[in-house]
């Protein structure tokens, strides 16, 4: 028996049972001599062939073995989701897809499909629900649009809202024909978003505005029909993206404004120097009428029970301060997550603040009598951080804080000065050493030089008042600085040269005459700290 | 000889099939040989279709042209959708075969320029396509091979990310 083969006779080969039918060396037929079946090389193994009519027809074509247009005649019934299903499948299709010739072919309701495909897509990306709603209404109204449009509706460009509630108007009719392969369901859901979605652009007039123009340009760009199907969605589709970026701006806009507002005016706007410029104002006051309660005491027109309100004044303004900066920097580290290094300085006057918080209540409620020593060990603590941080930073030759710490050298020296002022007051007190008054004050009046030598070694302001409320121009600070210096420290120095007499004469006038160049001083520095605290505002 | 009004087509592989001259005139590119050829008792070759095949085409021909389809059937450019549901029960039962044969019966049609034929055929692959819920029901139902590169596959599928693993 011959076997033709797709033209050719083909090598036979027998064996006891079969014969095997050779083509292009592959074995393509069997024959089973005994049962006198056939079987076809199929793609997955041998096929039965009952009868042993000799195959007419070659290997399986598969469809992707059509030639191109005839693949498109195919195609061109397809729904463009399916068309890039069919991209990825291979070369040949990829090739036919590619070519804009057949999306324009491809019938032009199913572009609206694949808009909505689209547009279905770009939805679950976004979990903002107003979104999603609009993206609901927006192919509702689309559609609608479209419709318009086929049946040769060319409604003129009125008023964006009224056109609007006409469509939703027409939505709703339409609804009630149920025209399209929607399910009921989806009608209901439809018109459920597209009730929410009205409220919700009434609501917010500017994403309503933003919509509307949209779909405006979506629909005059159907009009002009699409020279290039493909780009022209593609661009549509961008657009859609792009009204997105503009929504979620809109919508997170209050919130983001809002969050921006308030953590400007809590840690951009420097919060802290504010209420630290508040506080000092505060601060002044209380000098003045701790003053006013020290001169009475000691002129002994005040009674004794009355002492601890000398002190009270500062007591509360500390605790106060205490309170903000902790609250501050417990918030900015929860808002921000950032803790710079060099706020980590602020622990010293919690620390100072918080032990002497300590020792007053110790000493009023009389559970433990003080010597005067003991109020200049907390302060004797802090020198001791001070000591340990510059001797770290020496040893450990981190050459930029090392020449950091040592620019602050000069401003040490009024801290240190007044430590050393402190300590030898709380001894003399105590009567531990028996120096004259005099004496005890030189450390007090090296702090009223040590702001000139400042100015010296780096013209760097001494306080953070002045430093913050003038110009950084070395010139203007230094002139301004100097003059505030001369009219602080005047009246000041005077001050403490009356007290120093006072002492030791042992009180040859009334105290109150002594203490009339400190009001002055303090009067100016309240004036000051007002000027300060209202000025940026 | 032929019997009057009708002509011998010849497949590809030698079968001979007797087919009424309007009957095989449905095919344009018939019709042109017929008016090309003088003598009517040539056989014509149809090289590219099978016998096989061939008898199923001549049947599709002849039922159509005792049970004429309603004219508004052909394609109207005005309609809202291509529509693929339109299909007769008689081309139902008619294309409801393999995929190769189906796929060959294309081949025919296009070859031998019967419009309706290929309409039909096309249409119900088009439906075979759209049954398939992915992209991989599609590569298994249609053994279609995956000639791409790895490279440009990947690229095809960040192009198409978006409608990709829908469903």
């Amino acid at each position: 028996m011959d076997f033709y083969f797709r033209g050719k006779k083909n090598v036979q080969e027998e064996t006891r049972d079969n014969i095997y039918v050779h083509h292009n060396h592959k074995v393509v037929v069997r024959i089973n001599d005994y049962n006198e079946e056939l079987y076809l090389r199929g793609r997955w193994g041998w096929l039965p062939r009952k009868t042993l009519k000799p195959p007419s027809r070659k290997e399986d074509l598969t469809l992707d073995e059509l030639p191109e247009p005839v693949l498109w005649e195919i195609f061109k019934y397809l729904p463009p989701i399916k068309l890039v299903h069919l991209e990825t499948m291979c070369g040949s299709f990829n090739n036919i897809i590619q070519d804009q010739a057949l999306w324009k072919e491809v019938s032009y309701s199913y572009e609206k499909l694949f808009i909505w495909d689209r547009i279905s897509f770009e939805m679950r990306e976004t979990t903002d629900k107003s979104l999603l709603l609009t993206f609901g209404y927006l192919s509702d109204l689309a559609t609608e649009l479209y419709k318009k449009i086929d049946n040769g509706h060319e409604d003129s460009d009125s008023d964006s809202y009224s056109q609007n509630d006409e469509l939703i108007k027409n939505k709703n009719n339409n609804n009630n024909n149920n025209n399209n392969n929607n399910n009921n369901n989806n009608n209901g859901n439809q018109s459920n978003l597209k009730r929410e979605l009205k409220e919700f652009l009434d609501q917010d007039r500017e994403i309503g505005s933003i919509f509307i123009q949209t779909t405006k340009k979506i629909r005059r760009q159907y009009i002009n029909q699409l020279e290039n199907p493909k780009e022209v969605l593609i661009s549509k589709i961008k657009e859609l993206k792009n009204i997105d970026k503009k929504k979620n701006d809109l919508v997170k806009a209050n919130i983001k404004r809002k969050n921006r507002d308030f953590r400007k005016a809590f840690f951009e706007e420097n919060f802290l120097f504010n209420a630290t410029k508040f506080m000092l104002m505060l601060l002044s006051l209380c000098f003045i009428a701790s003053t006013v309660l020290l001169g009475l005491f000691v002129d002994n027109k005040l009674e004794d029970k009355y002492k601890f309100w000398i002190i009270f004044p500062f007591i509360l303004i500390m605790a106060i301060m205490i309170i903000i900066y902790l609250i501050f920097f417990v918030a900015k580290k929860m808002v921000t997550n950032i803790f710079e290094r060099e706020e980590a300085v602020i622990i010293v006057p919690i620390l100072l603040g918080c032990s002497y918080l300590l020792f007053f209540l110790l000493r009023t409620l009389d559970i433990f009598s003080f010597r005067y020593t003991h109020y200049s060990i907390p302060l004797l603590i802090v020198a001791g951080i001070f000591a340990c941080v510059a001797l770290f930073y020496i040893f450990k030759g981190d050459s930029e804080n090392y020449s950091q710490f040592f620019s602050l050298v000069p401003l040490m020296i009024a801290p240190s000065c007044l430590f050393a002022f402190i300590l030898l007051l709380c001894l003399k007190l105590d009567n531990v050493i028996e120096t004259s008054w005099p004496r005890i004050f030189i450390p007090l009046f090296y702090i009223h030089l040590s702001p000139f030598i400042a100015l010296c070694f780096t013209m760097v302001a001494p306080c953070d008042c002045c430093k913050a409320n003038y110009s950084d121009s070395m010139a203007d600070l230094g002139y301004v600085y100097l003059m505030m210096i001369g009219l602080f420290l005047l009246p000041l120095c005077i001050f403490e040269i009356l007290l120093v007499v006072y002492l030791s004469t042992g009180g040859i006038a009334h105290f109150g005459y002594v203490l009339i160049p400190l009001y002055l001083y303090e009067a100016l520095f309240f004036i000051m700290s007002l000027f300060n605290c209202f000025r940026d505002k | 000889m032929t019997e009057l009004g009708k002509i011998k087509l010849v497949s590809s592989d030698s079968q001979e099939f007797e087919v009424d001259r309007e009957v095989a005139a449905m095919s344009q590119t018939i019709k042109n040989l017929l008016e090309a050829i003088e003598d009517e008792n040539t056989a014509i070759p149809i090289e590219n279709v099978k016998g096989e095949i061939l008898e199923r085409v001549i049947h599709y021909c002849e039922h159509h042209y005792n049970h004429p389809s309603p004219k508004n059937l052909t394609e109207n450019e005005n309609e809202y959708e291509r529509r693929t549901d339109d299909i007769e029960p008689w081309d139902q039962t008619f294309c409801n075969v393999e995929q190769p044969i189906l796929f060959e019966l294309i081949l025919a049609a296009n070859y031998l320029d019967i419009k309706p034929l290929l309409d039909v055929c096309c249409k119900t692959v088009a439906n075979l396509i759209k049954e398939c819920r992915s992209p991989e029901e599609i590569r298994k139902r249609f053994k279609i091979k995956n000639d791409f590169t790895k490279e440009e596959e990947e690229e095809i599928r960040k192009e198409n990310a978006w409608c990709l693993d829908e469903k």
